[in-house]
């Protein structure tokens, strides 16, 4: 009865208007999309950021592409961006961290690569000139040394083109009846299962599968690690500016972090940066 | 065995005769052709005449020339690239011998010259070349030595001539030996001052060399700047030339670039050399002693730079250009920079000396520089490259003049003045540290005048892409699923071919009869572990009779025990066989229903003769029915 009745007001124009008022919501909708506003505003913090670096305002470009980071934005320009920034300030552990984002995000990125080291080679200055020696642990992470500058996405590739030519020489072997070809597919197949195995075990690696817990970096220049989440508790010993750490657990602002030697403690959070998101 | 042996030895004897003989026979002949490079020239020009004499079973001799008058002979030079020989000592049959004559023959007058066939007389018989035409075109002004400036005086006997070539006419700059000496030419006697001299020291010997020669004193070369020409590994190559009458061989030993430093007459020291001569084979004579030999010095006039037009500031001789640039040019204050200046040209370019002018604000560390030269053509050239730290240690815009060398070209005689471009750097910004840096304020001030080379961080980059979400491959959805999807299609390929191939056997009434009988030889067992024989045998039956209408591909069903029979021998089983088949089936018909059939031993029995059954229709091809 209801629809007889608005049948009934407005006849024959029903489809009509009911079609201009989708319209209508798709093109509100489209007007009050966010997306444009929000690129023009990252661009816009952006190129603020490298307007002040350029003015020689590193502490303001610091703050705009630490809200860049905050807004969201995971790239490495912007993470290289942001570790030079805090590099000419300076603050060696804050920009490893971000140079080792930068590093993680593109592998291949070669400026990110040497301003990390500079920045370790300076921190590790520093504290030669403090304490007499340094011993700098240069080697670098295994999956670093055994893929190089291979991305993530470049090994997931990789593993896919072998699972191809492996299963593919599966299937063809069979139906493959000249003895050459019939070895060049038995040779094929176990090397394609071995880069499959490879590039796998890279993807895993990359992933962080085999890290106790998530990568981080201190960034104070004298992090108390302490016995317990508490501000009071004993202090154990001292993680180092710049010093990789991993995220195991956290309760409240500590962190429990474990430390190259088997070496472990709590850490106020904000003396660590984490390298990958939680 | 010994006749055998002789008629051999007989044989290889009158071969060699025959061989002898012919190549005897073949003596006396000989070619000869004359050739140029081109046929036409202007006057002044360079041409490559060559006369070639090919000579079977004689010595090559010297060939009569056409008349060459109308030119100027630059060069001679006598090859012989082939000689085979046979046989040993003085005795030694000849069967060909090549020579190749070259000439470089400088036009000087027009006109069109006939050059008479070149002759030689070879044992007895005279033998002739081709004539050729040369049509010399005037007009043109005699070709300049390339190199020779226009003031300058070359060398008497230099010119252009290959590098490799010595040069021909008076012997100068040697003390003639007819057996060996050492000759050194210059290309040039009146060089200005930092203009390249081309110094070679020729070695010519008659007797050939079965070693190096061991330089033991070095020329000087005091009032140079000397730069070698030749690759330190290097194999000697003789070429021939003839003194007075006299042929030599000729072995380029040194070639330098000499660069005089100041004017006046500045000379060349003698060589001085030792040589082993003689043959790796000098069986009988016994090697022969080294010879030692020493240069002449040559002195060369070395004019300065003319002073008329002359520009200020140290001058270069030969070409030259600057390029300068910053690698960048916007920089925060205190950031430093690397201003890089190439000095790219001819001449003693490693002697190039740049001075960066003092700029208010702008500090430079003390200049890197590094010089890379070669010598294409013999002619030396290279890039003299210099390198600033430059440091802006106030906010502002800094113009960087260019940098000016002035330059005298001895070609040409004439001056002008390399000049880089004015560059301009932009520092802005407080200094490096930045406003809120970490340095103790009372150490402000000193740290913006302090670079650190370490601390050159930067510059930040100007784009980005501001990706929010990291895109990793293998946690997006579709990854697992391509990663899966071939070992699926894999197992998928696989399972296809079993069910292909159970289909096949589906629709092959022979192995579904087959998978039929040993079902129903199965509950045969069975019934027989059970004690039913009606079961039994009744499995029994049905089992063969599947079997031979799998065979046979029809039916049997209607048929009676000796229809079964004469079909079976229709198509092609052997009549005991059908016989011994059919009475089978009558006689499981048979004890179906008896009790002595029930015993455990007779199912047994009859079990063991339905598998023998079985097995022999297994080996049973059916002929084509005649109704099919």
């Amino acid at each position: 009865m209801t629809r007889d009745h608005a049948r009934g007001r407005f006849g024959a124009r029903g489809p009509v208007l009911t079609c201009l008022a989708l319209w209508g919501v798709v093109g509100f909708g489209l007007v009050l999309d966010p997306s444009p506003a929000r690129a023009d505003t990252l661009e816009e913090i952006f190129q603020t950021g490298n307007e002040a670096y350029f003015a020689g305002r590193f502490d303001a470009a610091t703050r705009a592409y630490e809200r860049l980071v905050e807004l969201g934005v995971r790239d490495a320009d912007v993470f290289y961006n942001l570790g030079t920034s805090y590099a000419r300030r300076r603050q060696d552990g804050r920009a490893i961290a971000a140079f080792e984002r930068a590093v993680r995000l593109s592998p291949g990125d070669g400026d990110a690569r040497a301003a990390l080291d500079r920045c370790r080679t300076r921190l590790a200055g520093q504290r030669a000139e403090r304490e007499g020696e340094v011993t700098i642990d240069g080697g670098p992470p295994l999956g670093e040394a055994l893929f190089g500058g291979l991305s993530e996405n470049a090994l997931a590739a990789l593993a896919l083109v072998f699972a191809g030519l492996m299963f593919g020489g599966l299937s063809v072997l069979p139906r493959v009846r000249a003895e050459t070809w019939r070895l060049a597919v038995g040779i094929g197949v176990p090397l394609a299962a071995i880069g499959l195995a490879m590039s796998g075990l890279g993807v895993a690696i990359r992933a962080g599968w085999f890290e106790a817990g998530s990568p981080a970096v201190v960034v104070s220049p004298s992090a108390r690690l302490l016995e317990g989440p508490r501000a009071d508790a004993q202090e154990r010993g001292e993680a180092r500016e710049g010093e990789r750490v991993w995220v195991l657990g956290r309760e409240g602002a500590f962190a429990r972090v474990g430390l190259s030697g088997g070496r472990g403690g709590w850490l106020s959070r904000d003396e660590i940066v984490l390298l990958a998101d939680p | 065995m010994a006749p055998r042996a002789m008629s051999l030895g007989v044989l290889a004897f009158v071969t060699t005769l025959v061989v002898a003989g012919a190549s005897s026979a073949a003596a006396q002949s000989a070619t000869l052709s004359m050739s140029a490079d081109r046929t036409r020239v202007q006057v002044g020009e360079i041409v490559r005449l060559q006369v070639r004499m090919d000579v079977e079973g004689a010595e090559a001799s010297e060939p009569s020339l056409p008349d060459l008058s109308a030119f100027e002979i630059v060069s001679r030079q006598v090859s012989r690239p082939m000689s085979f020989r046979f046989g040993f000592g003085g005795q030694t049959p000849i069967v060909q011998s090549s020579s190749v004559y070259i000439f470089l023959l400088r036009a000087q007058r027009a006109g069109t010259f006939e050059l008479a066939p070149a002759r030689a007389t070879v044992l007895g018989r005279t033998f002739a070349s081709n004539a050729l035409t040369l049509v010399i075109e005037g007009g043109a002004r005699p070709a300049p030595t390339p190199g020779a400036d226009p003031g300058s005086t070359p060398a008497p006997t230099g010119g252009n001539v290959p590098s490799n070539v010595p040069p021909t006419g008076p012997l100068e700059g040697a003390i003639y030996d007819d057996q060996a000496f050492l000759r050194t030419v210059v290309d040039r006697t009146d060089p200005y001052v930092g203009q390249q001299v081309t110094v070679t020291t020729y070695l010519y010997t008659r007797a050939g060399l079965r070693g190096s020669p061991v330089i033991t004193h070095e020329p000087s070369t005091d009032g140079f700047w000397v730069h070698d020409l030749l690759p330190p590994q290097r194999t000697l190559e003789p070429t021939s030339q003839l003194v007075g009458s006299t042929p030599f061989r000729v072995y380029v030993l040194r070639r330098v670039a000499a660069f005089p430093l100041r004017e006046g007459e500045l000379t060349i020291g003698a060589m001085s050399t030792q040589l082993p001569v003689g043959g790796a084979f000098d069986l009988f004579a016994g090697p022969q002693p080294d010879l030692e030999r020493t240069g002449v010095p040559v002195t060369v006039r070395v004019r300065a730079i003319p002073s008329e037009g002359r520009p200020a500031g140290e001058m270069h001789t030969g070409q030259l250009s600057l390029v300068a640039s910053l690698d960048r040019t916007q920089v925060p204050t205190g950031d430093a920079v690397t201003l890089t200046v190439r000095a790219t040209g001819s001449g003693m370019v490693q002697s190039t000396a740049l001075a960066l002018p003092e700029i208010p604000g702008l500090r430079a560390l003390a200049p890197q520089s590094h010089d890379a030269l070669s010598a294409p053509g013999d002619v030396v050239a290279g890039v003299r490259t210099f390198e600033w730290l430059v440091v802006p240690e106030r906010e502002g815009s800094y113009s960087l003049p260019p940098f000016r060398v002035p330059c005298f070209d001895p070609a040409t005689g004439t001056f002008s003045v390399a000049e880089s471009t004015p560059l301009t750097l932009v520092a802005a910004g407080a200094a490096v540290g930045g406003d809120d840096a970490q340095a103790p304020s009372g150490s402000a001030a000193a740290e913006r005048t302090t670079v650190d080379p370490d601390a050159r961080f930067g510059p930040v980059r100007t784009r980005s892409q501001l990706s929010r979400q990291r895109d990793r491959w293998f946690t997006a959805p579709w990854y697992p699923f391509a990663l899966g999807a071939f070992p699926g299609l894999w197992l998928a390929m696989i399972a296809l071919r079993r069910f292909q191939g159970r289909a096949r056997g589906a629709a092959d009434p022979k192995r579904s009869a087959g998978r039929l009988a040993r079902a129903r030889l199965a509950v045969a067992e069975q019934a027989a572990a059970s004690g039913d024989a009606r079961a039994f045998y009744s499995a029994l039956t049905f089992a063969l009779r599947a079997v031979v209408e799998g065979r046979l591909g029809e039916s049997i069903g209607s048929l009676t025990h000796a229809q079964l029979r004469r079909r079976l021998v229709e198509r092609g089983m052997e009549e005991p066989v059908a016989q011994a088949l059919v009475e089978e089936l009558e006689g499981f018909e048979l004890v179906r229903f008896s009790a002595s059939g029930a015993s455990g031993p007779e199912m047994q029995a009859a079990l063991g003769r339905a598998r023998e059954r079985l097995s022999m229709l297994d080996r049973f091809v059916a002929r084509p029915s005649e109704d099919a």
